[in-house]
């Protein structure tokens, strides 16, 4: 196979493999652990253009060899349903089967099927001039987000960021109604965020003193807070994990327990008011703490 | 003086050290934070995907836009805009923004296959850096982030202003091929060998035919320019991960570092213009109204995945141009407005 046909043949893989990865992201819900909910749509809008592309790339490669060797040339319909078959297919199955293990497979099952019709059709097609050859940094560069992808450990960002970002004491500010509607919301289900919020926009917290708190988030031992205290933190992202930072209520736990940063906990207490600096922030007077796993949803959204 | 220069701006070589230079970085970052090596790998890999996966689908808007615009415009669409005044013709260009609605990282492919279709230069400049800004969707979310008043109306403004300023500045130039690369021949694998199709010739492909097109055209031009969007994810994610932003916060007083801290947040952050306004209010308690708007300006005209981008369409001269004009504009406007008004 010459130059031109192999890197058409990558280029077709790696969009499909975007394609693969996105979706599986999607289905098995990791998609999260990245960006806010309120884009999904549009990474699925992104993963529909990357098999149609694919998609088109496989006719093009297939159509070529076709045109080469008239005597075997399938027709145009069974192209077409190479094409949709290939690359549809795994991302159907990602779409249905979040398994990540399985999905690999498929794909790479695809990956030798197209591999063999390609060598089937063109395995004596004459070169074409280098020059139209796709560049093979953008082949490489291209892969990296399937490599990195594929080889770091898929984790929401965790408390060691922290080091780089810091903790903030302000609730994100707006003016638009759905961020002050939270100030309405009943006081069991009150996330850390909502509190924050609650301690920002009211001009009187304290008469909030003495009610019951219920959060869920992870532990960072903040350095201002003396001895038996420690942050339940979570982390607020409006777009993606890029403008991510995080906010947190101190909490008094007398037990001490030793918690490591970056563990989950359900934290249940009542309501008081301490001074980080020259500001009010809501504290817990913690009565329990649950060891919990990471929630589905590991950041809150504004 | 010649050879010097080829030797200074050896494209692919340059690549080469870009890349050599973010290996060291990377490395010296990795063995300065050593102690917390593993958990601030998993956030390095897991901001630099959230950036990738927020911003491939509006690259691909902007890459599937290209290819509409590759098959269905007729070459001579944009001769209603040549021979009118200048000023017309680059206000014209910040306007177009409405028509095509794209952001910063869909906005380069589409500019130069406008360009090929005959589009003035300054307009395509003016467009380039408005339309991140003024587009239906960005104005949208920029209302609903601070209320529909002055910070929209200063926003979509000013742009218009600095966008269309930049463009005049390149109204003397005729020809494309002064200010892009490879006299502006865009890289395509299926052009090459259609030459019966050539420059008019989609017309007479059946429809299906048009959409394969537009597809291979999409998928092309997602390699040529995607190179540069991960390139400048990884360095984002990397300065994140190892830079800490309280550095910055520090430094931020005074009605000129403010802003000047918030333009280089905004380089930095490298957020899409459909999103910074939710950011921007974070910064809204600790800096000034107007520092904001600088990076509410400047952020959607130029940031790290966008330089990266120009510098593959466009000689150096003009991305200098592109990326020190509007810098200058924008600190002129914004540190006039901290010191003589108080919004």
């Amino acid at each position: 196979m010459d130059k031109t046909a192999k890197r058409q043949y990558l280029q077709f893989l790696i969009t499909l493999g975007l394609a693969v990865y996105l979706a599986d992201k999607w289905a098995s819900g990791k998609l999260s652990y990245y960006i806010n909910a309120r884009f999904f749509p549009l990474t699925l809008f992104a993963v529909c253009a990357l098999s149609l592309m694919a998609a088109a790339g496989w006719q093009q490669l297939a159509g070529k060899a076709a045109e080469k060797q008239v005597e075997h040339a399938p027709d145009k319909n069974i192209l077409i349903f190479q094409a949709f078959g290939l690359t549809g297919t795994p991302v159907l199955l990602t779409l249905f089967l979040p398994k990540t293990m399985l999905i690999l497979g498929v794909y790479v099952l695809t990956a030798l099927l197209g591999w063999l019709l390609l060598l089937r059709y063109f395995h004596n097609l004459p070169g074409r001039p280098a020059a139209e050859a796709l560049p093979r940094s953008a082949l490489f560069i291209l892969s990296l987000p399937l490599i990195i992808g594929l080889a770091a450990p898929e984790q929401p960002l965790s408390s060691a960021s922290l080091d780089t970002r810091g903790i903030s004491l302000n609730a994100p500010m707006s003016i638009s109604q759905q961020s002050t509607d939270s100030l309405a919301v009943q006081q069991d289900d009150r996330t850390i965020l909502d509190w924050v919020k609650l301690f920002n926009y009211e001009s009187d917290p304290s008469t909030h003193i003495g009610e019951d708190v219920n959060v869920i988030g992870f532990v960072y031992h903040d350095p201002r807070l003396p001895q038996g205290e420690f942050m339940v933190s979570r982390f607020i992202i409006t777009c993606c994990v890029a403008d991510a930072f995080a906010i947190g209520m101190p909490v008094d736990w007398p037990q001490d327990t030793n918690f490591e940063d970056n563990t989950w906990i359900n934290v249940q207490g009542t309501l008081d008011v301490t001074q980080i600096g020259s500001q009010t922030v809501p504290m817990v007077h913690a009565a329990s703490i649950q060891p919990v796993s990471a929630p589905e949803q590991p950041y809150l959204y504004p | 003086m010649i050879k010097i220069a080829d030797i200074l701006f050896n494209k692919k070589r340059n690549l080469r050290i870009s890349l050599a230079l973010l290996a060291l970085l990377a490395v010296f970052g990795l063995w300065y934070q050593r102690d917390t090596l593993a958990g601030n790998l998993s956030n390095f890999a897991t901001v630099f995907l959230g950036i990738f996966i927020e911003a491939l689908p509006f690259l691909l808007l902007g890459t599937l836009a290209s290819g509409i615009v590759e098959v269905f415009l007729n070459p001579g669409v944009f001769d209603c805009l040549k021979g009118k005044s200048p000023l017309l013709s680059a206000a014209a260009g910040s306007l177009m923004g409405l028509v095509f609605p794209v952001c910063e990282c869909g906005v380069v492919p589409l500019v130069r296959r406008l360009y090929k279709k005959g589009l003035p230069i300054s307009s395509g400049i003016a467009f380039l850096l408005a339309a991140p800004v003024i587009n239906p969707v960005v104005i949208a979310s920029t209302a609903s982030a601070f209320g529909f008043g002055q910070m929209v109306a200063m926003r979509v403004g000013f742009t218009f202003l600095v966008a269309s300023l930049t463009g005049l500045v390149f109204t003397t130039i005729q020809n494309p091929s002064e200010v892009l690369q490879n006299g502006g021949e865009v890289f395509c694998s299926i052009e090459a060998h259609d030459h019966e199709h050539g420059e008019a010739g989609y017309k007479n492909l059946p429809f299906f035919s048009k959409i394969q097109r537009i597809l291979l055209i999409a998928m092309d031009e997602l390699f040529e320019m995607g190179r540069y969007l991960i390139m400048g994810s990884l360095l984002a994610a990397a300065m994140q991960t190892f830079i800490p932003q309280s550095f910055l916060l520090q430094v931020g007083g005074g009605p000129v570092l403010s802003v000047l801290v918030m333009i280089s947040l905004a380089i930095l952050l490298s957020i899409c213009s459909t999103v910074d306004a939710f950011i921007a209010l974070s910064f809204l308690g600790t800096f000034t109204n107007a520092s904001v708007l600088a990076f509410l300006l400047y952020g959607p005209m130029v940031d790290i995945k966008s330089i990266m981008m120009f510098t593959h369409v466009f000689k150096r001269k003009p991305v200098a141009y592109l990326v020190i004009l509007p810098l200058v504009l924008v600190i002129l406007i914004t540190v006039s407005l901290n010191y003589f008004w108080v919004l």
